[in-house]
């Protein structure tokens, strides 16, 4: 269901001041990394005066009196709030949890996201990341939908999402919750492979003074501090996080990562809830090859921010509405002049999209054997990018959505989950995608689950709109690369699975499987023109292609001991099917080598008595080449070991974390010249609550 | 003519009399004055539980129920007048003004949670003259619950605050008793709850509420929840309201149910000359069950009715392990 995807763990939102001060980029990396340790000890210094007197006060106890137990409370643990149990979604779903995060020891988003089942991550640089879902995508992977809080940062421009550029601190993350398959009648149009679902934590669990640092090999520096307060109604945290590295060896790709967050939840009243977020992310990222005419070496400068805000109201146990707003903003500052000192080319690659949105949601349970969501949500996405389309022109496109999803209990065992959603899109036209689901307990932790879904891909304003050439200043056009195509129609996948989910609570053993068959049709592809001369062939972008994919899944948690885990996942999935690549005469590629056939991950995580934890992370990937310069990668093996030493003294909670990633050696994901090795990172963090 | 009016005359002095004198020979017989802390709600519920349980009594005493407003009324107009058998206060309030305006009348004060009656009676000195009927659970009780209803939730968390830090040994020993582990830390300000669960939550299986307004309000009941939810922590909560709220779980008296015990320990009490009862707890209690937050944390949970037979079994001293 929508509601327990988009709206579970957190709450609510409210208009506050602007987060601070915002880490501003300067040339030079030494004096932006003092400004920023500047910025960083300031801000401990105004901590550290203001925590001790925020615990200074005593107070006088309350009398206790019968109110305390037959006073009204305010329902709090809403439908809304509560998050479907698996074995009810109509979907299979993956979750990492927190502590799978600090556990897999990962920096970036991505490296987790390898946990999921059936999920494959390619660099075609260091901030250009594809995560994909049955393989069968290039650098950008378009059928991934992406929400943080139950805002998109699917990027309108070129699909996608730009993991880099996200303003999320990884240490802000409650849970990652992953819809496998599509799910376009909840989320609509490029809910399409997958839901990648981020839910942040509430400004309520950070309070106090939280510090960590990390260093290690690749020159990777990364130190993030955040501060929390409150009172009863009212929490918000704050989080700063500067992050360096070199990236690959022997690309122009270091990248500076400056983020900030802050959000604040408060209860106006016992039925109303607000929250307010905002966030930054912006810093200079290495990009071109070093002594190229045309694509020099050259910093790229990111800065992205969004806002939004959430209202949520509780009617009763229930029932409650919630509404809805963001804005995301998206900007690269990419401008090359050719040659520097007189420019003949001026080769602009800035990009500016923005997102805003609003969506109304209503819970309600019409029946007791009923439980319904609908709502109701209008998009306005305006992008410019004069050396993407052509023209320095704010191009908009605006988008509606109306949608309901039902849950009926037929009987105690057997639930049936059905859904649509309808959008309108003043590019693309009408799309209604439809889902439908039946669980059939069998018996007490034993759930069987057949359920049908469908999803569209909608075209990019790319894919669209594409005009990129490379001009003479004087307006000569010299070469033409991509050209879009304003026909288009979006791509359409249709999913049948089979599901079956077992607890054995005695054994600490809690399973997930899943057979599937996936298709696609009107595969979106760019395919070579040769026909147009005088230019050199450039590229088009047409409906043109299928695959249809069938597989096996297999998520197991298992706790053989309170203090031991393991999770494991394996994919096993083939693929068949076409896409077109030449026009003239049609060629096509075969899809199958996209695909990996074996996709296996293990987490362990274990605790030892008093104040060790160790953890292990394997990943062991099938053959696979990307799309569009990929490789074929062979069988692939990841392996990273984490050990934390934990010490807690009275509030004060610290730790030293030794983490070894790749140490079974070294590997590609994607081009076989981008190549990660073992690698080395200390960190140490301390918590003062 | 005339003997005949005389005879009337004495005949309705006969009746006037006795019309004066029988109702007052049945006052001082038993007079049970029941003060409310306030007329509405759960008080007024308790005050027409216990006469309706007692109207079809033969040898009841008579009820006089009124508000703490004309119990107080009445004391200034009427100090040296006759003074009741027993007050019954219902709820804090009246426990305590009572106590202070009839300090040497024999009270039984009800809809009171147990640490208010003992800090109530360790203020004054004639202690032998109070008893109560608490409003909370045994902590035994709320523990067998959890054994009950969660048998594999050995880990039980609590959290402590000023008014409840000194139930610590009692919950100790109850936890031992039962085989269960129990993490307890102890805050002195509502502003240290989130941190004292962030501490407790990591390695407990649920959490046990202890009535303390420092933990338990209106103003922490909703970080409480949400935050023991996302530890997907259940909670065992202190009234059906917490279980609407997203408790998992409570054993708890409904008003009708203290009435109901009222009325029987007054029926006692005129059988043994009204002398009053240890403080006692609640006899007759009630299980609510949260099925939406139990199957959100993935947990199966018997009916509300079974899991109290269940506890009601384990009270009689039958083994929780047997059932």
């Amino acid at each position: 269901m929508r509601c327990c995807f988009q709206l579970c763990g957190v709450a609510c939102f409210f208009r506050a001041p602007s987060p601070g001060k915002i880490i501003k980029e300067r040339a030079a990396p030494t004096a932006r990394a003092g400004y920023f340790a500047a910025c960083v000890l300031r801000a401990a210094a105004v901590l550290l005066a203001v925590v001790p007197a925020l615990h200074a006060e005593e107070t006088v106890p309350v009398p206790l009196t019968e109110e305390a137990f037959l006073g009204e409370v305010p329902v709090v643990l809403s439908a809304t709030r509560l998050s479907q149990p698996l074995s009810e979604s109509p979907a299979s779903i993956t979750v990492i949890d927190r502590q799978m995060i600090e556990a897999s020891g990962a920096l970036d988003l991505p490296d987790v996201l390898r946990l999921v089942p059936g999920f494959q991550v390619g660099h075609t640089h260091s901030s250009l990341v594809a995560v994909t879902y049955h393989g069968a995508s290039d650098a950008y992977s378009r059928r991934l939908q992406v929400l943080i809080d139950g805002r998109s940062v699917y990027n309108a421009a070129f699909g996608g999402v730009l993991w880099n550029d996200l303003p999320l601190a990884l240490e802000d993350i409650e849970r990652i919750e992953v819809i496998r398959g599509p799910n376009g009648a909840a989320y609509g149009a490029n809910a399409f492979a997958a839901v990648v679902s981020i839910v942040t934590r509430h400004a309520a669990d950070d309070q106090g003074t939280f510090a960590k640092l990390t260093a290690g090999d690749d020159r990777t520096r990364q130190g993030v501090l955040r501060y929390g307060g409150g009172s009863d109604d009212v929490s918000y945290r704050g989080t700063l996080s500067y992050r360096t590295d070199e990236g690959f060896d022997n690309l122009v790709d270091e990248k500076r990562i400056s983020i900030a967050t802050f959000r604040t939840d408060y209860r106006a009243s016992n039925r109303d809830q607000l929250e307010f977020q905002l966030g930054y992310n912006g810093g200079a990222r290495g990009d071109g090859v070093e002594g190229d005419l045309f694509d020099p070496a050259r910093k790229v400068q990111a800065s992205n921010h969004f806002e939004q805000i959430r209202w949520r109201r509780t009617l009763t146990a229930d029932e409650d509405v919630n509404l809805q707003f963001y804005h995301n903003y998206f900007r690269t500052s990419d401008t090359t002049r050719i040659p520097v000192n007189a420019p003949l080319v001026t080769y602009i690659q800035d990009l500016l999209s923005e997102r805003y949105d609003l969506e109304f949601q209503h819970t309600v349970r019409p029946r007791r054997d009923t439980r319904l969501v609908w709502g109701a949500e209008a998009r306005l996405d305006r992008t410019s990018g004069e050396g993407w389309f052509g023209a320095p022109d704010l191009i908009d496109s605006r988008l509606y959505r109306l949608f309901a999803n039902a849950e009926w209990r037929l009987a105690p065992d057997w639930l049936l989950n059905a859904g649509a959603l309808y959008e309108y899109g003043d590019t693309d036209g009408g799309h209604v995608s439809p889902r439908i689901a039946i669980n059939h307990h069998l018996a007490r932790h034993h759930t069987l689950r057949a359920s049908y879904s469908e999803a569209v891909r909608a075209p990019s304003l790319f894919e669209h709109r594409a005009n990129t050439s490379v001009k003479l200043d004087s307006g000569v056009v010299l070469d033409r690369q991509y050209l879009g195509d304003t026909a288009l129609s979006p791509e359409r996948i249709g999913s049948y699975e089979l599901g079956y989910l077992g607890e054995f609570p005695a054994h600490g053993l809690a399973l997930d499987v899943k057979i599937y068959r996936e298709e696609i049709r009107d595969v979106l592809t760019a395919a070579k023109d040769t026909t147009t001369v005088p230019f050199d062939p450039y590229y088009v972008f047409r409906n043109d292609g299928d695959t249809d994919t069938y597989g096996a899944e297999l998520q197991v948690k298992f706790r053989p001991a309170p203090r031991t885990q393991f999770i494991y996942a394996d994919a096993y999935a083939r693929q068949r099917g076409r896409m077109l690549t030449d026009l003239t005469p049609p060629t096509y590629v075969d899809i199958a080598p996209s695909t990996p056939r074996h996709t296996r991950s293990l987490l362990v995580i274990h605790r030892f008595p008093e104040h060790l934890e160790a953890s292990l992370t394997y990943h062991r990937i099938g053959n696979m080449a990307f799309f569009s310069g990929g490789d074929d990668t062979g069988v692939y093996d990841i392996l990273n070991l984490r050990l934390a030493y934990r010490l807690r003294a009275g509030g004060l909670r610290g730790e030293i974390a030794l983490v070894g990633q790749n140490l079974s050696g070294d590997y590609f994901d994607f081009d076989n010249k981008l190549l990660f090795h073992r690698r080395y990172l200390l960190n140490l963090s301390a918590e003062l609550r | 003519m005339e003997s005949r009016g005389l005879r009337g005359r004495l005949l309705v002095f006969l009746l006037a009399v006795l019309a004066t004198v029988a109702p007052s020979r049945a006052a001082t017989a038993a007079a049970v004055w029941i003060v409310l802390s306030q007329e509405r709600g759960a008080y007024g519920e308790v005050a027409d539980t216990v006469k309706s349980a007692l109207a079809q009594k033969r040898g009841a005493p008579a009820l006089e129920i009124m508000t703490l407003a004309e119990a107080t009324t009445r004391a200034g107009e009427d100090r040296a007048g006759r003074k009741p058998d027993l007050i019954v206060t219902v709820g804090a309030q009246a426990a305590r003004q009572i106590a202070t305006l009839y300090p040497r009348a024999p009270l039984l004060h009800t809809l009171i949670p147990r640490l208010a009656f003992t800090e109530l009676a360790h203020g004054q000195a004639a202690v032998r003259h109070r008893s109560a009927i608490f409003l909370d659970q045994p902590v035994d009780r709320q523990l067998d619950l959890v054994r009950v209803a969660l048998p594999r939730h050995k880990r039980v968390a609590v959290v402590l605050g000023p008014s409840s830090r000194q139930q610590l040994g009692e919950l100790r020993a109850a936890a031992r008793e039962r085989s269960l582990s129990l993490s307890v830390e102890t805050i002195s300000e509502e502003g240290e709850l989130i941190g004292a669960l962030n501490r407790l939550l990591d390695d407990s299986d649920v959490l046990l509420s202890v009535a303390d307004p420092v933990v338990f309000s209106g103003a922490t009941i909703h970080h409480l929840l949400l935050t023991t939810y996302r530890y997907k922590v259940p909670v065992v909560g202190l009234s059906r309201a917490y279980v609407e709220a997203g408790a998992l779980i409570a054993v708890y008296s409904t008003p009708q149910q203290i009435g109901r015990q009222i009325a029987e320990v007054l029926g006692r009490m005129a059988a043994n000359g009204w002398a009053l009862p240890a403080p006692q707890y609640p006899k007759y209690f009630a299980v609510a069950v949260n099925e939406r937050v139990a199957a959100s944390l993935g947990i199966i949970l018997d009916e509300e009715e079974a899991i109290l037979h269940r506890l009601m079994a384990v009270g009689r001293g039958e083994s929780a392990d047997s059932l």
